[in-house]
């Protein structure tokens, strides 16, 4: 059970900086390659995690198990679908009418990764939440589930900008990212057994 | 072990400082430097030469630009001589492009070849600019001058847009260090050649080693059909493409366009002839090469 959650968690700070990186790719043709297009798209993902972990936090609140867990790992695996068919028109929309290259692509990055990135973030609270067995070892757990996920991310900078963009196209690296995404969700959503750490939590603050 | 590690410490302190002497030794003196968005931009003094670099590095490759101080017309480098061999293929161009504005060597001299053209340079580094202007005589006060800082990709999709449309273009957007991906793609030059008149030449400065060479001229090809290739048999570092959207001329109406061109490039310290000779339709690359695209543009890494 913890082993799953954290490999989720793990895979999914993995993917979130794979499709970061690849968003430079993705705007570079529309709004050139320079520094305010990272801004761009590193303000937005900032942006999209932070309301992301407000909503993945909120959502553990109520009756917390790997089903739900799973279903986040879907919706945003759904999500990174329309992102990868649909970023070429949104650019070039988007370019259309923006002759600052600054605000062209802060709203083409907003259009196209916002909503998948505050899905991809809300698993991070959710999994603490899953994990936490005790008020007395929460930071430890969070601590722990942090270093997991943020050594995901780590492993996902660099391999897409090493290796997956020398040996994929762009597409098929997002493509890949959707799949694993929804193979994960499916894992988790049968994951067979029952949402014991959220009972232990429960019956443990009861008894303190 | 721990004398290992101390010696092996002491071996790199002292080459660094060997390095170091070396480097000072040299008769290069840098006049100014400035750090800008994108890199830091020196202009070096050296062997009676003004040159721009973006290292402070004491390598003769690494500089972007190069004038003499007592012949500014005399053309430091093999790659503008290579480059004034698309002279051969256009008749009084009108309307000029020039991607990446570098010292200006390219934007003064086509300026001084066809001096009713009109020539737009785009540079995406507002210093660059600046030290053109200040260093290597580019005035684009001229009426028929005109300078805009952006990315190329970007003024080439604004450009198409506005039905602008040129006769020649000349790509020079990258240095040795490193390359814009989304400015070697087989889209990037699709919208290029759409810029380009439909009798319009585009002419690029690029690479003539390593994996990219063939990955490179694979996307040239696939996009332009046949080209040309300008390189100096024995310099190896950069070769100039020559495409078009019409046929491309044969070797015997280059020359004598080359007999033409004689006497107003002998002044830029070009050998016709030899330049003539340097230019070849043969298809020297792995026609097999993967074609980079927008979707699978790993430049920097195929290097």
């Amino acid at each position: 059970m913890q082993i799953l959650i954290l490999a989720c968690a793990f895979t999914c700070g993995f993917l979130i900086m794979t499709i970061e990186l690849l968003g430079g790719k993705i705007l570079s043709p529309y709004f050139g390659g320079s520094v305010y297009v990272w801004g761009s798209i590193i303000t937005v993902f900032m942006l999209a995690l932070s309301i992301g972990y407000l909503l993945g936090g909120k959502l553990s609140l109520n009756n917390p198990n790997t089903r739900k867990y799973g279903i986040i790992f879907m919706l945003a695996a759904l999500t990174v679908v329309p992102l990868t068919m649909g970023h070429v028109a949104v650019s070039e929309w988007v370019f259309d009418f923006t002759e600052d290259p600054r605000y062209g692509s802060l709203l083409a990055s907003t259009i196209l990764f916002l909503i998948p990135t505050i899905i991809l973030g809300m698993i991070a609270p959710y999994s603490v939440r899953l994990l936490v067995r005790t008020t007395h070892s929460s930071g430890q757990t969070a601590g722990f589930l942090y270093f997991v996920s943020t050594l995901g991310s780590a492993g996902g900078t660099l391999a897409t900008s090493f290796y997956l963009v020398l040996w994929f196209k762009i597409d098929h690296i997002l493509y890949g990212s959707a799949l694993i995404l929804f193979a994960i969700g499916v894992i988790a959503f049968f994951f067979p057994q029952p949402p014991l750490s959220a009972r232990t939590v429960s019956t443990n603050e009861k008894a303190e | 072990m721990k004398s290992f590690i101390i010696k092996t410490i002491l071996a790199s302190l002292t080459a660094s400082i060997l390095l170091l002497a070396v480097t000072q030794k040299a008769d290069a003196k840098i006049i100014e430097q400035e750090r800008s968005l994108y890199q830091n931009v020196y202009m070096v003094e050296e062997y009676g030469m003004h040159c721009m670099r973006f290292r402070k590095k004491n390598k003769n490759d690494l500089s972007q630009s190069c004038i003499f101080l007592d012949a500014p017309e005399i053309f430091v480098f093999d790659y503008y001589k290579q480059a004034m061999g698309v002279t051969f293929f256009v008749e009084d161009p009108k309307e000029i492009l020039i991607i990446g504005l570098g010292g200006g060597v390219l934007a003064n001299t086509f300026g001084e070849l066809y001096p009713e053209a009109h020539i737009t340079s785009v540079e995406i580094d507002p210093v660059v600019a600046k030290m053109a202007k200040k260093y290597f005589s580019y005035d684009d006060s001229k009426p028929n001058f005109e300078t805009h800082i952006r990315d190329g990709r970007v003024f080439v999709k604004r450009a198409l847009k506005d039905k602008k449309r040129y006769d020649l273009i000349l790509l020079d957007a990258f240095n040795s260090d490193y390359i814009p991906e989304h400015m070697m793609t087989k889209e990037y030059l699709e919208e290029v050649k759409e810029l380009a008149k439909d009798d319009g030449i585009i002419m690029a400065n690029t690479f003539s080693t390593s994996d990219l060479f063939h990955h490179e001229s694979a996307t040239y090809a696939e996009v332009f059909g046949p080209m040309y290739q300008i390189n100096f048999k024995d310099k190896k570092t950069n070769r100039v493409i020559v495409v078009s959207n019409k046929e491309l001329p044969g070797k015997r109406e280059l020359l004598k366009k080359a007999n033409q061109m004689k006497g107003v490039l002998q002044i830029y310290g070009v050998d016709t002839l030899a330049l003539l000779d340097a230019i070849s339709d043969e298809v020297n690359w792995d026609t097999e090469a993967r074609v980079l695209t927008d979707q699978y543009s790993p430049a920097n890494l195929l290097k």
